[in-house]
């Protein structure tokens, strides 16, 4: 805790003046957004729309069983996938053990840059256009967007490491291979696991809205129950991800328990 | 209790290397798990000649996108860009709005009845986190219509989820001795609130709030794909109409914003902690 003190002028001025851009703003983006109010139905409209979720159609449920397998397994692969191919791109950027920080090392950035930049859903749609419609698309998509997430992760983990471990197997004669295998991996394997199964959450509820765009799994469900208006279906497809989800968090967060 | 029971002992336990048996049933249990995966992958239909054959269709693909299709981007591009943008913040002060009274609910040290208004915060919550943005955004499409405002109101149900957590915690982890104070002086429950924790929150609560628009700004970009405006939906016109070139300009585009957005929001949280 650093000592109160008065805030300077110039301090309060900047404070201000960015308070005052951030309201400015929110009433610009107000006045500015095109929407149109005369289309919409009013107050009644919503109500009624919302009241049509319910009673969810329970009996649909059963044939949402398979679609919510598959989004579990589209989790699981996606992330095996992912961490597989983002350790080695860890190796490489990681500033203290990179091959070179010349060649190797901006790659490995790029890489971490190009697959944490876009959206899920915008791979899955990218993967989608060409290797078509199903869950290989949208398992590819969740992978290739979880390498940039972990890599950069496990990077940071990698330049975190204790140094001593490197410096004892290089002096016994070990090469690079031998080092990374003995000094660096295990260093870092606890956050690997740990990592891994965070991400699996994170691609679990990802994995729900891929459908959305033909990517597999069950949001292709509730997809095609609102456009053909069965909202009650619809409900029970959101019943249905809300457990997904609810099962998801707990199964983390007690294999993270375990391995910490 | 018991949790620490366990580390204590296992702290204490030599190292011995595993006996046969247990090895025997580690590898049963790595074998195990990899017949299950190579099922699931074999089930969502990775195949070997399958995944060596996936470049072709990528680099033919990435090759059909190059070169952007830079001209578009004036012509047709700056109205949803901006109704993207316009979205996000729109979105996110719905968000950080209605999410303050729920924070003050699910915050266990404040909350004004426990047993009734504490479940129904966290319930508030856990509900409009667990469902994804575009989800929501179905949601309101099917409620209001097309356009923006049904992504401003998904951007805003689901950020009561993240900024009420968020906030919830920083609110349980206040100084009680202001509040103490304020109680003494012979506060009532508003003027402690007001008095007592919302100046200790403040700093916490613009830095989620920023870190919120930064999010918003991602969301905003895809819900167009359900009919909830900005960028999305026409990211989803072009790609149905094969035009990767101006697909890849707006993916650009996307990308620009969400690193603007991303560098802003780091600056000013870093400013406020």
């Amino acid at each position: 805790m650093h000592k109160w003190e008065p805030k300077s002028k110039k301090e309060k001025y900047t404070q201000r003046a960015l308070t005052f851009a951030a309201i400015a703003l929110v009433f610009w983006s107000a006045l500015a957004i095109d929407i149109q109010w005369s289309t919409m139905g009013g107050l009644s409209a919503l109500g009624s729309v919302i009241a049509s979720f319910f009673p969810p159609d329970i009996s649909y449920v059963p044939s949402l069983l398979q679609p919510a397998w598959e989004t579990f397994e589209m989790a699981v692969v996606g992330t095996l996938a992912a961490i597989v191919m983002a350790v080695p791109v860890a190796l490489i950027s990681a500033k203290n053990i990179t091959p070179s920080i010349t060649i190797a090392y901006p790659i490995g950035r790029a890489i971490i840059v190009v697959s944490r930049s876009v959206h899920e859903i915008i791979w899955a749609l990218i993967f989608v256009a060409a290797l078509g419609l199903g869950p290989f698309a949208g398992t590819l998509a969740l992978g290739f967007r979880s390498i940039g997430f972990l890599g950069k992760l496990l990077a940071e983990e990698i330049e975190g490491i204790d140094e001593g471990q490197i410096e004892a197997m290089r002096a016994c004669g070990a090469n690079q291979a031998q080092i990374i295998l003995f000094a660096v991996l295990p260093q870092i394997k606890p956050r690997i696991i740990g990592l891994t199964i965070y991400r699996w959450d994170i691609n679990f509820r990802m994995s729900t809205v891929l459908g959305i765009v033909g990517a597999g799994g069950i949001g292709y469900e509730i997809q095609s129950a609102m456009q053909r208006f069965r909202y009650s279906q619809a409900a029970s497809v959101i019943l249905v991800i809300l457990v997904l989800v609810a099962i998801g968090e707990v199964v983390s967060a007690r294999l993270r328990e375990q391995v910490t | 209790m018991k949790k620490d029971n366990k580390t204590h002992k296992s702290n204490e336990k030599e190292w011995s290397p595993r006996s046969t048996r247990k090895s025997l049933k580690r590898y049963l249990g790595y074998f195990i798990f990899a017949a299950v995966l190579v099922g699931m992958m074999y089930s969502l239909g990775f195949k070997f000649f399958r995944l060596v054959n996936i470049y072709d269709p990528l680099f033919d693909l990435f090759g059909r996108m190059l070169p952007p299709d830079i001209a578009y981007i004036p012509s047709n591009l700056i109205k949803p860009t901006l109704e993207t943008f316009y979205m996000s913040i729109l979105g996110t002060v719905l968000g950080v709005l209605l999410s303050i009274p729920v924070a003050w609910f699910a915050a266990r040290n404040v909350t004004p009845i426990p047993w009734l208004t504490y479940p129904i915060g966290r319930f508030l919550i856990t509900f409009t986190r667990s469902l994804h943005s575009l989800i929501w955004g179905m949601i309101f499409v099917a409620a209001v219509g097309f356009g923006p405002f049904p992504g401003v109101l998904a951007l805003g149900i689901r950020g009561i989820g993240f900024v009420g957590k968020l906030l919830a915690e920083e609110i349980e982890d206040i100084d009680e001795g202001q509040v103490e104070a304020i109680r003494a002086a012979g506060g009532n429950s508003f003027q402690v609130l007001l008095f007592g924790v919302v100046p200790q929150v403040i700093p916490e609560f613009v830095g989620v709030s920023v870190y919120r628009w930064d999010i918003c700004v991602r969301a905003s970009a895809i819900l167009g794909f359900v009919g909830a405006g900005g960028l999305g939906f026409e990211l989803q016109q072009t790609m149905n109409l094969f035009q990767y070139q101006r697909a890849l300009a707006i993916i650009l585009i996307v990308v620009v914003l969400v690193t603007i957005s991303e560098s802003i929001s780091a600056v000013l949280r870093g400013r406020v902690t």
